[in-house]
């Protein structure tokens, strides 16, 4: 009976023990996945730049400079490689670049209207959301799987296992992480 | 405003406060409770229907053997009932032999009825989405149409962020503001809009809807949505099955299903899969019996059917009133919690949505031509065509949330409570003698209401136990003959 119950006991633990190891490599997974999904997103706003480019070119001609930012930042961007913490920043710049340059956009009434502008401001105004939410998506998995790492049953088995804590995606660009000057 | 009306404003103090992980949590487990619930109610539907179709199945069996023992050695069914009966349920026993025989009674209809869920679960999945809306008349969205072309962008968005498969976008030209989420499975998914929805909403609004959809599906809404109408279509079947012998509108749909499933679910289209679901979910077209002049032996030899078709509806109904409704109710209801909660993680914008249910609710009185079935796909109750018509089994209370309730739990995580709740009117205090009154009248109908569900029970027990009883004699007097002759 006593041996009975000791196998029982032990077949539970062995039970938890692979539920909870294929639980962290779920959660891994997810985490990979949402790190690839940011890659698709960003790669997808680099392709939409040159058209965007093109199309303002011709009516922002005494604006280069804006357009000049816009273009190197992406090229950096591309050119970042697969190290989060580079990446995140590189991307931060060309999203403040894209910013500036609809914001010079803004200026120019026949640009704004053309239908061409507003259906790419859509197209990249949606990619930067989707870069958003992508993040979101990422930084959720990885709160997920460093929880699941860190907390009891599961620290024990991370560090067997090699499960390394993930990093999450750079936020902020420092501009927005600057409190806010405030004057009365 | 009076003061009374004002105390009955609910302002969001911290202590209301709940975190969307926190509150998809307590809906999630609420939710788990309830879909215990309803596998006992299926279970209290089912098997008195099962124990209905227990004469019908062991007749065809007793002939089907009968036949067989003509070639070469067959068992014996109706020997084995005739040698176990005699001294039933007598013995010191006779919890166990009860027991014995209510397994015995319910399992051959309970195998019949999913092995026919498995069936008509088939055509749903080669039905695809049109299967349940098909006869909206969707179109898909217009590339052209920077609203549409928002639309799908905003789909991709929040699939995204639930880090889901896109699902497709369908669009209905209707001014009805309403959206559904529909298909088996995450890749196979669609997201269905009205134009009004798209027009009345701004990006923020839509993106609450669509963010709610995407949760549900994520949550595997539509899913246990889609499972649920095959349970409805499948005791549908079993209706038509019952009736086949009474009714040629009854025989032709069995025949179209039959072909249906002799060319084998692959190789058919999805719209003739789409035709067949939406007759077996529609409710009973008057009487298209026979005619009536039929001679009488017709009439015996028919009386088993219509009695076990007559006490089947009796039960079907008696028992999903009674169990399914209410904890199907209870279940969805927290379902549309859950995914608005979820909703809330993916666009960290509970106010969106807030909004948006405000536009679903003063929505314009434009009906949409779907079958009640089809509510539970969508984000609010539809306005269905055919308003008028009887809910279908199982769905006889309301399976979406008061918008007030849905509102108060956004505001609590996080919405700005500025827009008062939809139909959130501060009821008025009632005086002393109203309370003493209420009081009577719940006294009084507590035992009433005891008495009638007393009386549903009775009904369900007696409906199931005649149609087993005539259903057997009928065996007996039918067979009897024919078994002797033939062993």
């Amino acid at each position: 009976m006593a041996l009975w119950l000791i196998l029982a006991l032990l077949a539970a633990a062995a039970i938890y023990a692979v539920s909870l190891y294929n639980g962290l490599v779920g959660r891994r997974n997810q985490v990979r996945n949402g790190w690839s999904q940011i890659d698709v997103q960003l790669k997808r706003r680099h392709d939409l730049i040159p058209n965007l480019v093109n199309a303002v070119k011709g009516y922002l001609s005494h604006e280069r400079s804006a357009i000049d930012a816009v273009v190197q930042a992406r090229e950096r961007a591309i050119s970042a490689g697969s190290d989060v913490a580079a990446r995140a920043s590189s991307e931060n710049q060309l999203t403040g670049a894209l910013r500036s340059l609809f914001a010079v956009a803004e200026a120019y009434p026949e640009l704004k209207a053309s239908q061409n502008m507003l259906a790419l401001q859509e197209e990249l105004g949606s990619t930067e959301n989707k870069v958003a939410f992508a993040r979101q998506h990422y930084s959720d998995a990885v709160q997920r799987y460093n929880t699941a790492l860190e907390s009891f049953p599961g620290n024990l088995l991370a560090a067997r296992f090699g499960f390394a804590p993930a990093t999450p995606f750079g936020l902020e660009i420092e501009a927005e992480r600057a409190v806010p000057e405030v004057r009365f | 405003m009076t003061d009374a009306a004002l105390a009955h404003v609910a302002i969001p103090g911290p202590l209301d406060r709940e975190s969307f992980e926190d509150a998809q949590a307590r809906h999630r487990r609420a939710a788990g409770l309830y879909g215990v619930l309803v596998i006992l109610a299926l279970l209290l539907v089912g098997l008195p229907l099962a124990g209905i179709l227990f004469p019908l199945l062991f007749g065809l069996a007793t002939l089907a053997s009968d036949l067989l023992s003509l070639v070469g050695p067959a068992p014996d069914p109706l020997g084995l009932l005739l040698g176990t009966g005699g001294h039933f349920g007598e013995g010191e026993h006779w919890l166990r032999e009860w027991l014995l025989f209510g397994l015995v009674v319910c399992t051959p209809g309970a195998v019949a009825m999913l092995l026919l869920w498995r069936a008509i679960w088939a055509v749903f999945l080669s039905a695809g989405t049109l299967g349940v809306l098909g006869r909206l008349g969707a179109r898909p969205a217009r590339p052209g149409d920077l609203e549409e072309r928002q639309l799908v962008n905003l789909v991709e968005e929040m699939a995204i962020a639930a880090g889901l498969p896109a699902p497709a976008v369908l669009l209905l030209d209707s001014a009805a503001i309403n959206a559904a989420a529909l298909g088996p499975s995450l890749e196979r998914s669609t997201i269905l809009v009205t134009r009004g929805l798209l027009d009345q909403c701004d990006r923020d609004e839509t993106q609450g809807v669509i963010a709610h959809l995407i949760a549900a599906i994520g949550n595997g809404d539509q899913r246990l949505a889609l499972r649920l109408i095959a349970s409805f279509a499948t005791l549908g079947l079993v209706r038509q099955l019952l009736k086949a012998p009474l009714s040629p509108s009854a025989r032709q749909l069995l025949a179209e299903l039959g072909r249906f499933a002799w060319r084998g679910a692959a190789a058919a289209e999805p719209a003739a899969a789409a035709r067949l679901i939406e007759a077996l979910l529609a409710e009973e077209q008057g009487h298209d019996l026979d005619q009536a002049d039929q001679n009488k032996i017709k009439a015996v030899l028919l009386l088993p059917f219509m009695m076990a078709f007559a006490m089947f509806n009796l039960v079907a109904f008696l028992a999903s009133l009674l169990f399914l409704s209410p904890a199907l109710a209870l279940l969805l209801r927290h379902r549309r919690y859950l995914a608005d909660a979820t909703a809330v993680q993916l666009t960290r914008n509970p106010d969106g949505l807030v909004q948006a249910l405000q536009h679903l609710v003063a929505q314009p009185d434009q009906a949409l031509a779907c079958g009640q079935e089809a509510s539970l796909l969508f984000i609010t109750e539809p306005r269905s065509a055919g308003g008028s018509g009887s809910a279908p089994i199982g769905l006889m209370f309301k399976i979406h949330p008061a918008a007030a309730k849905r509102h108060a739990r956004l505001v609590a995580m996080g919405a700005t409570g500025a827009a008062r709740g939809p139909d959130e009117a501060p009821e008025p205090a009632l005086p002393a003698r109203g309370k003493l009154l209420a009081g009577l009248l719940t006294a009084l109908l507590v035992p009433l209401i005891g008495l009638l569900i007393y009386l549903m029970l009775f009904l369900i027990v007696a409906g199931t136990g005649l149609a087993l009883i005539v259903g057997m004699m009928w065996v007996l007097i039918l067979l009897g003959p024919l078994h002797v002759l033939l062993r």
